[in-house]
């Protein structure tokens, strides 16, 4: 299988993947955490704002909307469709 | 004996914990009987709210804790809620969980029983869980967690016996252990380190040896500060104590755990052991799972038909408010005004003396019948409109679409959240502010808040819009144009607030936007009959308290002002000449300014003054619609341009006491109260007086042409 890591900022609408890490530098990362995206867990990305810049995630059973800038801090690795 | 006349045995406290929007102020109303403020939007309740109510001869008070993730603090609202359980203030904790998102609630609940073991675990949302296929194993979960669990669906009132028995239980015979997460080898081995160090002050606190080494490890400063607040206990008051501590945090630094991987093995252990529980307790079945949720979220959040609806939304709640508000209010002031008939009548018979009759009637009373009348309607309408779209769940939709222009003005993308309430009431909006976490922002958010129109301000837009902007349009035509002038007109107040937002971000209030998430919670069939009820009693009564405290002496001073002469003008004259001038550069007349100015305590009798002032000193003295209104007001100078400046101003001007006192309470700062009252006049100024000469030139162009 080829791996395809990728920051969760990029992922499309429909896309799933598989958190791997959070930046250290990252201001949300607790709170991120706290909502579900500990390393492992499933995200979906489910909509995207009209600017491109806000996207909302399923994350574990709950729709969160994060802006592109603070996504971006989160690894995630994409499931690849054969 | 009856049991109500035993005496009551000793008070008790349980805090209710939770997410948010897992319906804790739910569970609370429908325990106590109160009516805290419900919504779906997460970071509804701020502050606390306390409550209570007698159970088997006892009375227990509920704390509503603000809904919190986790104990370490974010946000002004979760510290508190975090400091409120760590310090151990109640006798019990009841964690409220979301049926339908267990594992995220189980984070909490874990959290927490580190802490403090007597917790109680409450399964909110059990029948919307069983609507999305979620089958969900109490017993199972009891187990798990050895503490005790009731499932609940507060909404209906399903549950709540077999809650206040458990908690009665659990307040009696308090409980010592619970579930608690096992950590790293290397990690519970400082924890052992630390339970020694603290052996000898830890009996001195409510906390046990494990939870304070717990606190310590993931929050050094915030645990020696909260123990010195809350026990008045100094943990480092010894030096080797210290020392100790500092070691053990050098050695786990050894080990590879530095405060970032501390703070990742924390949150990881718990949430595997959360999920973990969650698995073996929840059972899912594949089936229908949450349909119409996706539907609804594609309607509204789709590129395509997200903003098209959003403003359809605004202009059919505007359609709904106008074309509802005009029979009640057609009926009330032909009521009230043929009391003031009689009023008149039986000052006359009981043998009142005619300035005193008139000051009463005239002044009082007619101030009064005024508000009531023309402003009580729309505001009896809108406001459970409004409440019923906080229900369902739609607004921090709105808050995904206006996002992009909030990051424009580099501020959080949840004062969208705040700009809503704002329509409801400021004030409201402005304590709503502390959802916001970084205090630039949130600052942001409370000094531009009174941009958009309140309750109070709406019925006032609407008259005018009435009055000059139909022309002859009548019926559906009619209503239907002036929602649409309205929804142009709130559009503006929403683009003032961007522009003032990216003012105040791009001069004093700079700084780069914080991060943030937004919680887009599941649509909730929202309480129709129960919202209407609450709100319009509650609104109604609300109304009527300030019509009584506010318009009616407000009426006094206005009668007095137009009835008490020095020299051969009535003060009223003296006061509107000397504003006049001014006034005029704004577009409008000196009554009108004095209106507003009298109106601050409250925007509903700015209007009512308006009309009060016009008719003493004018010859119109009855009317009953709005077009005769209109009549007294042209008569009085008024034109289409008068009335746009006129709405303009009422947009933008200071905000009114009660607003202004939250911002002082909320700031802590009177600076800043100061900017918040001279910041949106100053803007309202410069606006009306450039809309005023731009109409002068044009006209001035006009005629020489």
């Amino acid at each position: 299988m080829k791996r395809n890591y990728k920051r969760m900022s990029t992922l499309k609408v429909g896309e799933t993947a598989t958190v791997q890490c959070i930046a250290e530098n990252a201001a949300l990362r607790r709170r991120l955490r706290e909502l579900g995206l500990c390393d492992g867990a499933k995200v979906t990305c489910t909509f995207q704002g009209a600017h491109r810049d806000i996207a909302v995630y399923k994350i574990c059973g709950a729709q969160i909307a994060v802006r592109d800038c603070d996504a971006q801090h989160v690894w995630v690795l994409a499931e690849v469709a054969e | 004996m009856n049991t109500a006349d035993m005496p009551l045995k000793a008070n008790k406290t349980i805090a209710l914990a939770g997410n948010p929007n897992v319906g804790k102020s739910t569970v609370f109303n429908a325990l106590t009987g109160m009516h805290q403020h419900t919504g779906n939007w997460a970071g509804k309740t701020v502050g606390n709210a306390f409550g209570s109510y007698r159970f088997e001869n006892r009375q227990y008070t509920l704390v509503d804790l603000p809904g919190t993730y986790s104990l370490f603090a974010h946000s002004k609202e979760e510290e508190f809620a975090g400091e409120y359980i760590t310090a151990g203030k109640s006798d019990a904790v009841a964690v409220v969980c979301d049926a339908t998102c267990l594992a995220r609630s189980l984070h909490l609940v874990l959290q927490i029983a580190e802490r403090t073991p007597n917790v109680l675990v409450c399964v909110n949302l059990m029948d919307e869980a069983k609507r999305h296929g979620l089958e969900i194993d109490l017993e199972e979960l009891s187990l798990r967690l050895s503490l005790p669990v009731v499932g609940l669906s507060a909404r209906s009132g399903k549950g709540l016996s077999e809650f206040r028995t458990a908690a009665a239980e659990i307040c009696k015979t308090p409980r010592e252990e619970a579930f608690y997460v096992e950590y790293p080898a290397a990690v519970e081995a400082s924890i052992l380190q630390l339970e020694g160090i603290f052996a000898g002050s830890a009996e001195k606190l409510p906390l046990s040896a494990r939870a304070l080494a717990l606190e310590l490890l993931q929050d050094e400063t915030g645990t020696v500060q909260l123990c010195r607040k809350h026990f008045g206990t100094d943990l480092y008051a010894h030096p080797q104590t210290v020392a100790a501590v500092a070691r053990v945090f050098a050695e786990l630094r050894e080990k590879g755990f530095d405060k970032i991987r501390l703070e990742d093995t924390f949150s990881g252990s718990i949430d595997r052991a959360a999920k973990d529980i969650a698995d073996s307790a929840v059972t899912e079945s594949p089936k229908k799972r949450k349909r119409v949720q996706d539907a609804l979220d594609r309607l509204f959040l789709e590129r395509k038909t997200g903003v098209p609806i959003m403003l359809l939304l605004l202009l059919l709640v505007f359609w709904i408010t106008i074309v509802g508000a005009n029979y009640p209010s057609e009926a009330l002031s032909a009521l009230l005004f043929r009391i003031q008939d009689y009023l008149l009548l039986f000052c006359d018979k009981i043998g009142v003396s005619p300035w005193l009759r008139d000051m009463l009637v005239l002044g009082m009373y007619r101030v009064l019948a005024w508000v009531v009348a023309v402003m009580l309607p729309p505001m009896a309408i809108f406001f459970p409109l409004f409440t019923l779209l906080e229900d369902f769940g739609y607004l921090p939709r709105v808050a995904f679409h206006l996002d992009h222009q909030f990051r424009k003005a580099d501020t959080c993308g949840k004062q969208a959240l705040t700009m809503c309430m704002g329509f409801g009431c400021n004030a409201v909006g402005v304590t709503g502010c502390r959802i916001i976490d970084s205090p630039r922002e949130r600052l942001v958010a409370m000094l531009t808040n009174s941009l958009v129109p309140c309750n109070g301000r709406f019925p006032t837009l609407i008259s005018i819009i009435t009055m000059f902007f139909l022309g002859a349009a009548s019926g559906f035509a009619a209503s239907a144009l002036s929602s649409l002038l309205l929804t142009v007109t709130i559009v503006f107040s929403v683009f003032c607030t961007f522009a003032i937002s990216k003012f105040l971000t791009t001069t004093v209030l700079r700084g780069v936007p914080s991060a943030f998430t937004l919680e887009l919670p599941p649509y909730r069939r929202p309480q129709v009959l129960k919202v209407i009820v609450r709100s319009v009693f509650d609104r109604t009564l609300f109304v009527l308290g300030r019509a009584v405290s506010v318009a009616a002496p407000a009426g006094l001073v206005i009668w007095l002002f137009a009835n008490l002469h020095i020299g051969d003008n009535t003060l009223l004259q003296i006061c509107a000449d000397f504003l006049d001038p001014f006034a005029r550069l704004l577009g409008f007349d000196g009554v009108v300014l004095l209106a507003f100015i009298l109106g601050m305590p409250a925007n509903e009798i700015v209007f009512p003054i308006i009309i009060m002032a016009y008719m003493s000193s004018g010859s119109i003295l009855e009317f009953d619609t709005l077009q005769e209104l209109r009549t007294l007001l042209v008569a009085n100078g008024w034109t289409t341009a008068t009335a746009i400046s006129v709405m303009l101003f009422s947009l933008l001007h200071w905000p009114c006491a009660t607003t202004l006192l939250t911002i002082k309470k909320e700031t802590k700062s009177v600076k800043w109260t100061l900017v918040s009252l001279f910041l949106p006049t100053a803007v309202g100024i410069c606006t009306c007086m450039a809309f005023n000469g731009i109409v002068r030139l044009v006209s001035f162009l006009c005629e020489v042409l």
